[in-house]
């Protein structure tokens, strides 16, 4: 008998736990890592994605609620259509038109970042937010303060707790629903992808092949794939531009040997997200084959493998351009869970 | 039979109900109470309305947080108790936030209480956290990564600034420019410790008219909030 009961206190144990669970995480949503692609950086244990803190990150996403004046949004300088960077603008454009120091970059595939910022200040996508919030040249705004006025809405506090259980806005629940939408913000589903993928009756042309093998033997080193990027700083010869003097890295460490060294961004959707670099100074991506073909400009922090310049010929540029091209994935630009939520 | 088995279900778990509880009641806990007083010489720190003499200066005070984090117990340096996620946020603006109390079995025998003034590296790397850490405390960075360990700011003559004042706001966690330390102090009493804050002892071994203003990670903030660990002294 007793024998009997013991082993049914597992059992007991477990519907109680799913019936837990089926009251709590209504809508867990599983993160699918894309075939053949490295496990990701942002720790999900500690911030499993639902669909209702994604929707919740992504009504604050797009509300201007988040700055002082409620002028600007996050999508004001990182908009869909352009894979979530600022379109046109070299340097960002926050409230009441004040411009800030460099181009928004794009943002896409985050849950594998390690590090966010041209210079890698931030060091977890959660606490990413804080920094456009307080700029004064961005939102100019204080957590504490947007906390309460989202407290005061009518939408919010019902939000919040279907996303966490009560209607309780906090810091922490704010920063890791903004993430867990931006987290959902995956592209993989380009071009590429597909010929990676072996889909039937997608295939590279002689040009894009062609493209492909020059980018693995130029570029793959700092723009790696799958993501088009290893995560890692460098100086890939930039000149300095002097009404900035924008050291990048070394303003974190200040070591040195980081000095001019930027975080290597993604060429995913590089067709969309002109200007490009972390003050926007080229405007087409036939500068910027021009800049690695002849720009680059030589200094210690230099990256070893630019010391020589890329020799590329005008016929190598093209074919390059149209490998490049072949990154742009319209799933994720035209993407309806992505954009303004309309309810 | 059906119906005596389930009796006997029901007996035996009411059963186990209890003496776990029991087991649980048995071991009784008991309270050890912390009281932080935040002091300027021999008096207790106001905010805004006290003055207090520095240098022959009047000095105001306006804004005193800092983290104690990682409380443990010790005999003879060896670790008797510690408390688990120990993150406390003091606030000279909320006077609760400077008692702790914390549960001890009851026969526990201790010498020291030690805990670190800020908050240690693998939280200020692990996202958004809540209660005392949420960044709406207004001690978290946010162009730059990282929790403010120790954030005292206020108003002296002596200081070469905009409406004359000081802000100091120590923390970072990457080496080489780690401002966590820690602190170690004998207790008395095991019911009881009052823990002093001398804002004075700290401002003392600084120059305020050179060091007014620290605001990132640096060496500066590394070997103030050294100077600041030492303000914390038990009679
Ligand atoms: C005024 C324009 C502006 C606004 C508003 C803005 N951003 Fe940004 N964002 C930028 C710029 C510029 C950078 C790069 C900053 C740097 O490198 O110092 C950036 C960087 C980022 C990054 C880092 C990406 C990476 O790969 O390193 C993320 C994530 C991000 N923003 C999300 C947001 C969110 C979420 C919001 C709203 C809370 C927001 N941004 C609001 C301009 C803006
Ligand atoms: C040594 C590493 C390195 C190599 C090799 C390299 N890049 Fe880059 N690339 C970078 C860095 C770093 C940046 C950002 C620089 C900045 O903004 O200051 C960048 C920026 C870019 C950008 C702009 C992206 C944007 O969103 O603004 C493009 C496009 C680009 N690289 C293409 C290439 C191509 C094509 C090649 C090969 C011919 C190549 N890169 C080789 C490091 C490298």
């Amino acid at each position: 008998m007793y024998h009997r009961v013991m082993k049914r206190i597992p059992f007991v144990l477990l519907s109680f736990i799913t019936i837990f669970y089926a009251f709590t995480s209504v809508n867990s949503l599983p993160f699918q890592v894309p075939e053949n692609w490295p496990e990701p950086a942002y720790d999900f244990t500690k911030n499993p994605l639902t669909k209702e803190k994604v929707a919740l990150g992504r009504h604050l996403f797009y509300d201007p609620i988040l700055s002082r004046d409620n002028t600007i949004s996050c999508s004001n300088c990182h908009l869909q259509y352009t894979a979530f960077t600022h379109v046109d603008h070299d340097l960002s454009h926050g409230i009441e038109g004040r411009i800030g120091t460099r181009n928004s970059p794009a943002l896409m595939n985050l849950a594998w970042g390690k590090t966010f910022m041209w210079d890698g200040a931030i060091n977890h996508l959660d606490m990413q937010a804080l920094a456009p919030i307080a700029h004064p040249k961005e939102m100019d705004e204080s957590i504490d303060n947007v906390q309460k006025k989202l407290a005061k809405t009518i939408k919010y506090p019902l939000l919040f707790s279907q996303a966490f259980g009560d209607s309780e806005i906090t810091g922490e629940r704010i920063l890791k629903a903004l993430s867990q939408f931006q987290l959902t913000l995956i592209s993989a589903n380009s071009k590429y992808d597909q010929v990676m993928r072996g889909d039937t009756g997608v295939t590279f042309s002689e040009q894009e092949e062609k493209g492909y093998q020059l980018f693995k033997s130029h570029c793959n080193s700092c723009h790696q794939e799958p993501l088009f990027t290893s995560g890692e700083f460098a100086n890939n010869g930039l000149p300095v531009d002097t009404t900035l003097n924008d050291i990048g890295r070394m303003q974190i460490t200040q070591n040195r040997s980081d000095s001019l060294k930027f975080k290597i961004p993604t060429l995913r959707n590089i067709e969309f997200s002109y200007p490009y670099m972390h003050d926007g100074r080229f405007r087409r991506l036939s500068k910027v084959m021009k800049h690695y073909t002849e720009g680059i400009q030589s200094g210690p922090t230099l990256a070893d493998e630019l010391r020589k310049g890329i020799p590329l010929s005008p016929e190598d540029q093209v074919d390059l351009t149209a490998f490049l091209l072949t990154l742009t994935d319209r799933t994720f630009l035209f993407n309806p869970d992505f954009s303004f939520p309309r309810n | 039979m059906h119906l005596s088995r389930i009796k006997i279900k029901l007996t035996l778990s009411i059963l186990v109900f209890f003496s776990i509880n029991t087991v649980i009641l048995a071991q009784k806990t008991r309270s050890f109470v912390v009281q932080f007083h935040l002091q300027y010489g021999e008096e207790v720190v106001e905010l805004e309305t006290g003055n207090y003499q520095h240098q022959q200066k009047e000095l105001n005070i306006e804004i005193f947080k800092c983290y104690l984090t990682n409380f443990t117990l010790q005999t003879d340096n060896k670790v008797v108790w510690e408390e688990s996620d120990s993150y406390h946020l003091l606030d000279a603006e909320v006077p609760n936030s400077f008692v702790l109390k914390f549960d001890l079995p009851k026969k526990l025998r201790f010498s020291q209480l030690h805990f670190n003034l800020g908050v240690d590296s693998t939280t200020s790397v692990s996202g958004a956290m809540g209660g005392d850490l949420d960044p709406t405390k207004g001690m978290y960075w946010t162009w730059n990564s990282g929790y403010i360990n120790f954030k005292l700011e206020g108003i002296s003559p002596l200081c070469p600034t905009r409406h004359n004042r000081f802000q100091l706001h120590l923390g970072g966690y990457n080496p080489p420019f780690n401002a966590l330390q820690s602190i170690s102090l004998a207790t008395c009493s095991k019911d009881r410790l009052a823990i002093f804050i001398q804002v004075d002892k700290f401002l003392e071994a600084l120059d305020l008219s050179q060091q007014h203003s620290v605001m990132i990670p640096s060496e500066e903030a590394v070997e103030m909030a050294r100077l600041a660990a030492k303000a914390f002294v038990v009679e």
